[in-house]
């Protein structure tokens, strides 16, 4: 009885959390042109054209686009987007936003509940202030798969912890479907199935470890399979890659690479801020979490410093982990820190409603 | 999940991940893209290639990269090598 009342006061508490920061958020929006138009920028355009004319087989050829296609932005997140525009008669924009706005309630109180049972019952409220109010949530109330990803990876972590297969073949298979880097998230719990069935010397736990991998390998064979159809290249969302400057190097390469032409500066800011916190969320033993973050960071510094913050930052174990910096801190230091986190969230929005090559 | 019910359905989706990596390692981008191209009829009048590889000259790095020959009044694309 206590302990619903207790899961009853996070739902309430992550639902009035949330519609505040879309209320603020949405708000903002006014002076930039409304909702739709303001928040939909640069990856946002593809997911527009997925959702409008879906996958073409051409590549655009006018100026700034020359050579490009929505190859790379996987199916699941534009294929809901579409079911929903085809639905409700919204816009493109706009049925993409309904979708991640009305999915951002479920992933805070996903991500709450999944951190008040494996992470830290105590701060269980400062982390739905941090998910919903902090500069890392820009990514989940625009047009942008976050927040998708964030729900699948929360589900499937859920599932492993627990040893719920069924479910999680069906979230490994999803999540394949939204990101290119959804069968490292599902490999690394694959692993970690894996190894504690071999602790136990547990057969069965071994082989059910295992087939997440399987079933994620399945989602991107079908959606490099509907590529070779398309385009006649079944790696094509791989090589278009190439387009936007993103080709396998040494991951170091690529920061070095920044530093010595003084380019993407901000990338590389961002790349040691993750690295400080994947050591830190290591050091506090979050071993699971952090070892999906890191190697979802490896991956995509091996292809360049853009959009690492949004990998890593936009992800909400990122802020499982930032939640430690307040342990043993003093409840000044904590509202303080949230209070400038909150107008650097207000600022962050304001620019990418300006343009922002910043954060995309 | 039973053992044998895993294996199985392993095997399965091993053969189907076998298929697509066999294909993957034959791509045909550059056939299809003469197909539809051609479909398109983009013709050398409308485009002029250079100037446009010129200009955004970073898509070379796209092994797919369009590549204009005039063949019968038509822009054919080549894989690059």
């Amino acid at each position: 009885m206590k302990k619903d009342l207790y899961k009853n006061k996070i739902f309430l508490f992550s639902f009035i959390i949330s519609a505040l920061s879309l209320a603020i958020f949405d708000l903002q929006t006014i002076p930039f042109g409304g909702l739709t138009y303001s928040t939909c920028k640069w990856d946002c355009l593809w997911y527009r054209d997925i959702i409008l004319h879906g996958y073409r087989p051409q590549t655009y050829l006018v100026p700034y686009q020359m050579g490009k296609a929505a190859w790379p932005f996987f199916p699941l997140f534009p294929g809901i987007a579409a079911s929903v525009r085809y639905l409700t008669g919204l816009s493109a924009e706009a049925s993409a936003l309904l979708v991640n706005q009305a999915l951002f309630f479920l992933m805070v109180t996903v991500s709450a509940l999944y951190y008040r049972r494996f992470i830290s019952q105590s701060k269980c409220y400062l982390f739905i202030i941090l998910l919903c109010l902090a500069p890392f949530s820009l990514w989940y109330k625009i047009q942008y798969t976050e927040c998708i990803y964030g729900i699948l990876t929360i589900f499937i972590l859920y599932l492993t912890r627990e040893r719920k297969y069924m479910p999680l073949f069906v979230c490994a298979f999803l999540v394949t479907l939204t990101r290119p880097t959804g069968i490292l998230l599902v490999g690394t719990c694959s692993g970690y199935l894996m190894l504690n069935a071999l602790k136990t010397r547990d057969l069965n736990g071994f082989l059910n470890g295992a087939f997440p991998v399987m079933i994620a390998s399945l989602g991107l064979s079908l959606y490099m399979l509907y590529l070779y159809y398309l385009t006649g290249d079944a790696l094509a969302f791989s090589h278009m890659q190439s387009n936007w400057g993103r080709y396998f190097r040494f991951p170091g390469a690529w920061i070095i690479d920044s530093i010595t032409h003084r380019h993407r500066i901000n990338g590389v800011i961002s790349a040691f801020i993750d690295m400080f916190f994947l050591y830190y969320g290591f050091r506090k033993r979050m071993y699971l979490e952090t070892s999906v973050l890191l190697v979802t960071f490896l991956v995509a510094l091996s292809s360049g410093v853009d959009s690492l913050h949004r990998y890593i930052m936009g992800n909400p174990l990122f802020v499982m982990i930032f939640c430690h910096i307040f342990d043993n801190k003093s409840n000044n230091f904590r509202n303080y820190t949230v209070l400038c986190l909150f107008f650097l969230n207000m600022a962050i929005s304001a620019m990418w409603f300006n343009n922002s090559h910043y954060f995309f | 999940m039973p053992k044998k019910l895993i294996i199985f359905f392993s095997l399965l989706i091993m053969s189907f991940d076998i298929f697509v990596l066999i294909k993957a390692a034959h791509p045909t981008a550059s056939e299809n893209y003469i197909d539809h191209f051609i479909k398109k009829t983009v013709s050398t009048d409308q485009y002029n290639y250079n100037e446009l590889r010129a200009a955004n000259h970073e898509t070379d790095a796209w092994r797919f990269n369009p590549i204009c020959q005039l063949k019968h009044g038509q822009c054919v694309l080549q894989q690059t090598p």
